[in-house]
């Protein structure tokens, strides 16, 4: 009989959508709270006056800011140490997450 | 075709066990043996690693509660681990541990796992991730704790699994006799002793 162990575990997995760099990327934010007090100004003038036009040119900007997000944020060591643990390789090998105190205004 | 090893980790009453047994029967049913220390209707007991026969043929170990007796004193020989390993992978061996934590594995028997499963329930649901190690893939996925799934499992939830001898010692001389007995010669894989 063949049966091929690795093969059947990895169809059962490769039929879920998801993955670790997908969701970490998902989690980033796009906007600072500046982008989104601005944005939410918009979305209040354009539910107001009707501005069809104003509505397309937001929706494309937020399509396109999600795909182009600042990764600054990665420099910061509690991202990181999230990350880790978020990805689970340290989880899997045991390596416990080191939790840093927030010096970070 | 080769064996692989799968983790599944979670909390006690987790659910994890359970999907380790779901995964051993489905393959038993397809004429599989499955070895493992669980008392289970239908699977071979062993209370040793050398319980388990040699032979080409796809089998199923599930060691449950595998911290017990896989932890580190275990594997301080390389060459003993190696052999272990390349055993697992030459008599396709399917391995299926269970334990809490992963940090509770033999740390070259955690780098060594294909397949990962994180295990975590609630009152109404059991969860699970189930990650591809090697391709960095995962899937989450759920089963209801329904009446007809517990009323589907032939072995005592509450029972606690015995200890297993996982001496890699004796492994290793079973090894050596089983490939001395087949090829009617010394084992020419057989690592220089250092």
């Amino acid at each position: 009989m063949n049966i091929d162990f690795e093969q059947e575990f990895a169809k059962f997995v490769s039929g879920g959508d998801s993955s670790a760099i997908k969701d970490i990327y998902a989690i980033i934010p796009a906007l600072n709270n500046t982008q989104i007090k601005i944005m939410n100004t918009l979305n209040y003038y354009i539910k107001k006056y009707e501005l069809h036009d104003l509505k397309e040119v937001i929706e494309d900007y937020s399509k396109s800011i999600v795909k182009n997000k600042n990764l600054n944020l990665m420099s910061s060591m509690n991202v990181k140490n999230l990350l880790k643990a978020y990805t689970q390789e340290e989880l899997i090998k045991g390596i416990k997450v080191n939790t840093q105190p927030n010096k970070e205004g | 075709m080769s064996g692989i090893i799968v983790g599944y980790f979670g909390f006690q009453r987790s659910g994890k066990t359970l999907k380790a047994y779901l995964d051993a029967e489905s393959y038993r049913e397809q004429g599989l043996e499955v070895y493992s220390n669980m008392n289970v209707p239908n699977w071979n007991k062993i209370s040793s690693l050398t319980d388990l026969p040699f032979n080409d043929e796809p089998k199923v170990l599930l060691l449950d509660e595998a911290y017990y007796f896989m932890d580190s004193r275990n594997w301080k020989n390389n060459t003993d681990s190696t052999i272990f390993f390349n055993t697992v992978g030459k008599q396709n061996i399917l391995m299926l541990l269970t334990a809490i934590e992963p940090s509770t594995i033999e740390l070259r028997l955690r780098n060594q796992m294909n397949f990962v499963h994180l295990v975590k329930s609630d009152q109404r649901f059991i969860y699970y991730k189930m990650i591809d190690v090697i391709r960095g893939k995962e899937k989450v996925f759920s089963l209801e704790k329904s009446q007809r799934l517990f009323d589907s499992l032939t072995y005592d939830t509450k029972q606690v699994p015995d200890i297993v001898d996982c001496s890699l010692k004796d492994f290793r001389s079973k090894v050596d006799e089983y490939y001395s007995t087949k090829n009617n010669t010394t084992n020419i894989r057989r690592p220089m002793a250092l």
